[in-house]
């Protein structure tokens, strides 16, 4: 026995400090120590955030188009595995489990984790406080136009201000949440660089905050606070309308002055590719009979087909520069010329290929909020103060001069009402595939009339917002889901 | 004449014992004192000897000749081969010299000659003995006096055929281990589950321990490193390593008993494999080969060129799809695409040479195999080259040292056929969706691309899109085992093993997607390394009314792991390959890296007593420490506890006509899992998507998960209760076993608010219940000289259920749930009831239906179907599983085959769900549904119209159309073989064989049933699967 204890004794001798030997390096990841007090460390999650907020990795870059447009008078779809989906949102069937939604709703409150972990952190920096003030200023910046793009869609949800903030969080009322957005954007505003002043294109700047609130204002009908804002960004004097439409949305004028806030892409890297032109051409496609763009061997193609509405094609003024962006037919691989109008099967080819796309990744930026939104806002939200007004009206034919279409006059205008609805058609017109239309019916009170034109009778209130997607309801017992679902 | 011999042998053997046991003791006496001088004693012998010649036969106990049995002189390298028909002559230097006689599978026996110079041998057969040595955790028992639940196979009943991974030779043989292919790849796909699945985000594959060394068990590389190029389903097994003509035995430990002394790794089962060492005598020389040629053992019965062309045109006349969509010619008699991506006929060729011998004290055993083998599909291949050096010595039993050393060589070639979509599809699935219609080539020689479907060309996929390995493992073993005295001795053993794999891809011209990138490259580089320290001791001790032995020791294993990719796009030519990274277009280069590092430290016993030699107890004991769990849990205890009755032992059993051999035996004990990922318990950050400012990309960091530092392994109490029995003096042999397993501490991804901006966090909830019974059992049906016939069979019942979630009842998957009370992941979609019919009542529902849609079940009869309506549709756990192997022996010829199917089995068919819900219009569908669809004039309810297949939205993807029942019965193995050379003079025997592989499936399925392709054996798919080989194969085995 004496041996046997002595062995097991050698034996053990062999593990002198097993616990320390059983310490875990985190070799590949980094460490949180020393990550988040370097300026590095900060920036580099910053800039994570940035990209969520842009939300354009993986194939989800197309979710928001379709949530935000098939629901509408504008945009339908057919073909590919996405179909299964689309027909949910299309016909108005969808359910807490449909397939957009969780990315929508998980991939903005990823980039305001990340917003919030600066936030958090800043203060510790060895930096100069006009740095913190700054960087601190972007992340709620961030964070407050992901809450903005999470109320669109879902209505007021969990407030998360804090990395700490306990796990279960219930969503606030409308007026709390409605109040934390402007209070934040407001807040931030100051210490935000001038547009062109900001570190890199694509930063936040004081335009892109005015520009959020007011298109906030507008959507939440604070109509003298839009007009206020809308003259914030208007007074930056560094923004303008492009002479010339169709130019907008070419790659090489990625950063042109009448982008506010872009969600900016690259053909370099999956995570921030533009797969519009992959959902947006015909499976067969050689050519483009109007613009004479040819296939290029490395454009890739997916089967998923994102379609206009004959109806909404056709309710251009055909010399109307913003519908030369459709493509209405085109030469086949077999040289056949191939009618898609007629069949509702036309096409927008507002995001022009990229030359060099790197297969279904293009280059050019997506639009969240341009100039001539700021104007058409405006627009709109003096009609709403002051009825038909020769301000609107000249905001109004800045767009239709730049479209190329006749100028309207205030006489052709009897009513709030009546000038409210040619800016709902003029909206149609100027912003269709940029993702506005569903928030521009259900504000101008036509979303539910649209949908039963369409043959959707069932479609009610609770439809002008989606439901809580059941994953994140599954996920926390104190979120109620809204109305209807 | 048979049983003439069988008594003298008895008679004889009896003689010995009393007339020579004093000799024999005395001998042996003499050779233990004068050890160190006994080389010099040797040779007085032989120089004194009278030289005599013996001859004699080796039979079986059926008196069947043994041929190539090894008669050796005891004490001495002289030694003969039986030949064919058992016979042998040996000149010994000694009248009274003892000979041992030995033979695979047969125990070995001790035979003193005392003078006589004819004998008759009769040697037992290993298996029907209770006496036999099984494999345990760090050491051996007599199967007698075994208490835990182990299935054990040795080399004489390994299945035959082409069998890359060491799984496939007990494939079906052993009751509770089943083994799961996931793709007919060569070299790939292989799984192996013991006793149902005990985790839900853990894995479920057992540890593998070759020689004592614990494997790790994944490649260094995966992935293609190539967005273009979608990885196939399949793991490399870290058994594929292992030539299998390399192993002795294989043991599966099943119950806590005999897996608790693995511990943290043990609740998926421990399977232990041993290889051969060399015996005794003169070199001996085995050269082992075939060749056999392979064919896809199933093809999919699609809609073929006109099939297609007449239903693609009456949907379009029906409204389903828009007049571009017709088809309007067959061009050039179409193309069966399947065809044009198999490999038909290829063959396959495996050489094992092997030399081995050796003397009383070192033996050795050196082998070298080579094995090549094509794919059933277009270019792919699997080749190895394995180099083993296995070599013991017995330094005066005092000190036996010995080394294990395998050396592998794997070079492979890799087709994309796994479950990508659309532009991204492999090979399989674009061949199974493409248009039939359509030649292979345009008039100039380019593939032809369907203007319909995003699917590139089967062909150009087949031939645009690869990826290579080249993979070097050494698997290194060393052990010393010093004997303080003969009953007590302690062991060091090392173990080293190391994989290193290189990987190149690349994608070039020929696809649609290659095209648009001027060809892409990736050079995948992974280095993975274990070793392993640790030392034991054995002690044994008798006392007057049992035995006691002690097993204590430590040991110490590190994990590490370090992996390089980089990938460019951007060529000027195809021309260089993956080979010539520099000429690619330096803004699309792309590089990454990583390291990990795991450690197990542990400390192990197992104390056995056995009382009167009829009541046996066992308790082992591991602790484990893991640098994967949370510092507040970084050890944990796993001990066990078995008690054995041997009643056949017992005076009231003894000399019973009917029972030979009966033992009851139970164990309960606690086993771990410890399979997770490095670093969960620590908060890191690592690589955020990019974002982009001045058009430039920047790299960004993200939180990796909320840290649990209280997350440890996940436990698995093991309760067995089981009865080794033999009648009629081994006419039946078996086991029954009942086992339950229940598993708490369920490593589980919990989801946690979504707003916190993480999915879940990973922590110990939940519990979940595996338990069943099996059956073992062999019965010699007719046993006769000239013709014998037995009969393996092994059943297996299994229940899955999950008990416990924590906070939760439920957690819904894409199309599985978990849900408290059911089976793990039981399949969760709408139950289709049918079609509706233009005569239904629609105002029962709401939706936008129409004759000729499906007609779902309204489980929540609100008059529309909605998420909620959906309901348990299977699950992936048999109810039954079973192995028949029947053995025949008619003089020369033997026969075998082996049978197995499931039955009470669902799984997801991913190819209906593509002919029931085609993600586009023109992709080609199976024949059967689309040929008997619902039209008014053949009002079906079988079959929809597929006129509408989305009207409700995606809900026919996991429906009781897509979930089918996958019970089966397949003649998985035959063989036929013939002893050509009984005794010859240079090649002492030789024996010839032909034998099958996946002859014939019998099923309901539209699809091979024995196959799921995922890795999730709680989750069966069959998606677009690589089909297995059916092969016939000629082979030889000489001995030397």
């Amino acid at each position: 026995m004496k041996k046997i204890v002595l062995l097991s004794f050698c034996f053990l001798s062999l593990f002198t400090g097993c616990e320390e030997t059983l310490v875990e390096e985190p070799y590949s990841e980094l460490a949180v120590s020393t990550f988040l007090s370097s300026r590095e460390g900060v920036e580099s999650v910053l800039f994570a955030s940035y990209s969520q907020t842009a939300n354009m990795f993986g194939y989800v870059d197309n979710d928001r188009y379709a949530v935000q447009e098939m629901c509408t008078d504008i945009l339908t779809h057919i073909g590919g595995g996405e179909h299964g989906r689309s027909i949910g949102i299309i016909e108005f069937t969808w359910d807490p489990s449909h397939g957009y939604f969780p990315s929508l709703y998980s991939t903005p409150y990823a980039a305001i984790n990340n917003a919030n972990t600066v936030i958090d952190n800043i203060g510790v920096l060895e930096e100069s406080d006009e740095y913190k003030n700054e960087i601190n200023a972007e992340a709620r910046f961030l964070r407050a136009i992901n809450y903005y793009y999470l109320w669109d869609l879902f209505g007021p949800v969990p407030l998360r201000t804090s990395t700490t903030d306990p796990l279960q969080m219930a969503r606030p009322n409308e007026e709390e949440f409605i109040s934390f957005i402007e209070t934040e954007l407001l807040a931030t505003v100051g210490d935000l660089p001038n547009p062109g002043d900001e570190e890199a294109y694509g930063r936040a700047n004081k335009g892109a905050a005015w520009a959020f609130l007011c298109k906030f204002y507008l959507n939440t009908k604070q109509w003298q606070k839009c007009v206020e804002a809308a003259d914030e960004v208007i007074a930056t004097n560094h923004y303008q309308l492009l002479p010339n439409y169709e130019d907008l949305f070419k790659v090489e004028n990625d950063g042109n002055r009448e982008m506010i806030w872009v969600r900016p892409a690259n053909i370099a890297s999956e995570d921030v590719g533009n797969r519009f032109i992959a959902v947006s051409t015909p499976n067969n496609f050689q050519s483009d009979p109007d613009s004479g763009i040819k296939w290029q061997s490395n454009w890739a193609n997916f089967a998923s087909d994102y379609l206009l509405y004959d109806s909404f094609v056709n309710s251009f003024d055909l010399n109307d520069d913003r519908r030369k962006l459709i493509l209405t037919r085109y030469i086949d691989r077999d040289g056949n010329e191939i009618q898609m109008l007629g069949n509702d099967a036309s096409m927008s080819w507002k995001y022009r290929p990229d030359p060099n796309a790197n297969g279904q990744d293009h280059g050019n930026d997506k639009v969240v909020i341009r100039y001539a939104d700021i104007l058409l806002s405006k627009a709109e939200a003096l009609n709403e103060i002051n009825g038909p007004n020769p301000e609107s009206i000249g905001l109004i034919n800045d767009i239709r001069a730049r479209a190329n279409i006749s100028l309207i006059n205030a006489a052709d205008f009897a009513s709030k009402e009546t000038l409210k609805d040619e800016i709902v058609l003029e909206r149609s017109w100027e912003f269709y595939s940029e993702e506005k239309r569903r928030r521009d019916l259900i504000r101008t009170g036509k979303f539910i009339e649209y949908a039963h034109d369409r043959g959707y009778n069932q479609v009610d209130e609770h439809h002008m917002l989606y439901p809580i997607p059941q994953f994140a309801m599954d996920s926390n017992p104190l979120l109620q889901q809204n109305p209807g679902y | 004449m048979f049983k003439t011999t069988y008594l003298f042998w008895d008679k004889s053997h009896r003689i010995f014992k009393k007339s020579k046991i004093l000799w024999f003791a005395t001998f042996l006496s003499c050779m233990a004192l004068n050890a160190n001088t006994k080389e010099e004693n040797n040779a007085i012998f032989i120089i004194n000897a009278v030289q005599q010649t013996v001859s004699g036969t080796v039979v079986d106990d059926n008196g069947a000749p043994l041929p190539g049995a090894s008669i050796i002189e005891e004490g001495t390298t002289n030694g003969a081969q039986s030949d064919f028909d058992g016979n042998f002559t040996l000149s010994v230097s000694d009248p009274n010299a003892t000979l041992v006689i030995s033979y695979v599978g047969y125990q070995s026996l001790k035979l003193p000659l005392a003078g006589n110079t004819s004998v008759d041998v009769i040697l037992k057969e290993d298996s029907q003995s209770l006496d036999e040595v099984v494999v345990i955790g760090y050491g051996s028992v007599k199967k007698s006096d075994l208490t835990g639940s182990v299935g054990q196979v040795t080399a004489k009943d390994f299945n035959s055929g082409v069998n890359t991974n060491v799984q496939q030779l007990f494939e079906s043989k052993i009751a509770g281990a089943k083994v799961t292919q996931s793709s007919g790849e060569p070299g790939g796909g292989i799984s192996l589950t013991i006793r149902g699945a005990s985790s839900i985000s853990a894995g479920s594959q057992p540890l593998y321990v070759v020689d004592g060394v614990p494997l790790a068990n994944s490649s260094p590389v995966s992935g293609t490193g190539s967005g273009l190029i979608q990885s196939s389903f399949t793991n490399r097994s870290p058994l594929g390593t292992i030539n299998p003509n390399d192993i002795e035995s294989i043991q599966v430990l099943k119950d806590a008993s005999a897996s608790a002394i693995y511990g943290a790794r043990a609740a998926n089962g421990v399977v232990l494999i041993t290889t051969k060492k060399g015996k005794q005598g003169k070199i001996s020389v085995n050269y082992n080969s075939y060749v056999g040629i392979q064919n896809p053992s199933y093809k999919y019965d699609l809609l073929n060129a006109q099939e297609y062309k007449q239903v693609v045109n009456e949907l379009i006349d029906t409204g389903a799809a828009p007049e571009s969509q017709r088809v309007e010619d067959i061009i050039n008699g179409g193309t069966d695409w399947q065809e044009e991506i198999f490999n038909r006929n290829s063959i396959v060729t495996y050489h094992n040479l092997s030399f081995s011998g050796g003397n009383e004290k070192t033996t050795y055993l050196t082998s070298l195999s080579f094995l090549a083998q094509p794919g059933v599909i277009k270019n792919n291949d699997f080749n190895r080259g394995t180099a083993r050096i296995n070599i013991d010595h017995n330094f005066n039993d005092i000190l036996k040292i010995g080394t294990r050393m395998n050396f592998s060589y794997t070079d492979e070639s890799f087709i994309p056929y796994g479950n990508g979509f659309n532009e991204t599809a492999g090979v399989i699935n674009a061949a199974l969706n493409y248009d039939p219609t359509i030649p292979v080539k345009n008039e100039n020689g380019d593939y032809y691309v369907s203007p319909f479907i995003t699917i590139d060309n089967p062909l150009a996929i087949a031939n645009g899109l690869g990826s290579k390995s080249n993979r070097y493992n050494n698997l290194l073993n060393f052990f010393a085992e010093y004997f303080i005295d003969p009953d007590f001795s302690v062991k060091l053993n090392l173990g080293f093993e190391n994989t290193n794999e290189t990987k190149t891809s690349y994608a070039n011209r020929l696809t649609q997607r290659g095209l648009s990138i001027s060809g892409d490259a990736a050079i995948l580089n992974g280095n993975r390394l274990n070793y392993l320290i640790e030392g034991f001791a054995n002690y044994k001790k008798e006392f007057n009314n049992g035995v006691l032995t002690v097993l204590a020791g430590a040991t110490t294993q590190t994990f590490s792991d370090f992996n390089f990719s980089s990938g460019i796009s951007g060529f000027a030519s195809d021309a260089t390959g993956p080979y010539n990274l520099a000429l690619g277009d330096p803004l699309t280069a792309r590089v990454g890296s990583g390291k990990s590092k795991s450690r197990l430290n542990s400390f192990f016993s197992r104390v056995n007593y056995s009382l009167l030699d009829r009541y046996l107890i066992t308790g082992t004991i591991r602790a484990d420490g893991s640098s994967k769990f949370g510092e507040n849990n970084k050890y944990g205890m796993f001990p066990s506890l078995a008690l054995g009755w041997k009643l056949s032992s017992e005076e009231f059993l003894k000399d019973n006509k009917v029972i030979s051999s009966l033992k009851l035996r139970g164990s309960w004990g606690s086993t771990g899992n410890q399979n997770i990922g490095n670093f969960q318990s620590l908060t890191t950050f690592r690589n955020g998507p990019r974002a982009v400012f001045n058009d430039e990309l920047v790299a960004t960091s993200v939180p990796s998960r909320i840290a649990n530092p209280d997350l440890k392994w996940e436990k698995t109490e093991k309760i067995d209760v089981g009865v080794d029995f033999e009648l009629f003096k081994g006419r039946i042999s078996g086991v029954i076993d009942y086992f339950n397993q229940k598993t708490t501490d369920l490593l589980l991804d919990v989801p946690i608010p979504v707003e916190t901006g993480f999915g879940s966090i990973l922590q110990n909830v939940g519990s979940m219940r595996n338990s069943g019974w099996e059956l073992s059992l062999t019965t010699r049906n007719i046993s006769d000289q000239d013709f014998s016939w037995t009969t393996d069979l092994n059943l297996t019942t299994l229940k899955n259920k999950v008990l416990d979630l924590g906070s939760r009842d439920e957690i819904i998957g894409g199309r599985s749930i978990i849900r408290e009370g059911e089976p793990l992941n039981s399949f969760y979609g709408y139950e289709v009831l049918g079609t509706w019919q233009e005569n239904d009542d629609y105002s029962t529902t709401t939706d936008n239906v129409q004759p000729g849609d499906y007609k779902f079940r309204d489980a929540d009869g609100n008059g529309t179907i909605t998420a909620e309506d959906r309901v348990i549709l299977g699950n992936s756990f048999p109810e039954l599983t079973y192995g028949i192997t029947n053995t025949f022996r008619y003089k020369r010829f033997g026969l075998s085959f082996v049978f197995n199917g499931e039955l009470g089995v669902q799984k997801f068919n991913e190819n209906i769900l593509e002919t029931f819900n085609p993600v586009n219009f023109r992709r080609n569908k199976l024949a059967k549904p689309y040929l008997n669809r619902w039209t008014p004039d053949n009002p079906t309810n079988r079959y929809p119209s597929f006129v509408r297949p989305k009207a409700l939205g995606d809900r026919s993807d996991t429906s009781s159309y897509t979930v089918l029942d996958a019970d089966y019965l397949k003649l998985s193995n035959f063989q036929v073989s013939y002893n050509l050379i009984e005794s010859g003079y240079f090649v002492k025997s030789a024996t010839v064989y032909i034998s099958g592989q996946n002859l014939f499936v019998i099923s309901d399925f539209l699809g091979d049933p024995s196959i799921s392709t995922g890795s999730n054996s709680s989750f069966a798919v069959v998606d677009n699967p690589y089909p297995l080989s059916r092969t016939f194969l000629l082979g030889v085995n000489l001995n030397f």
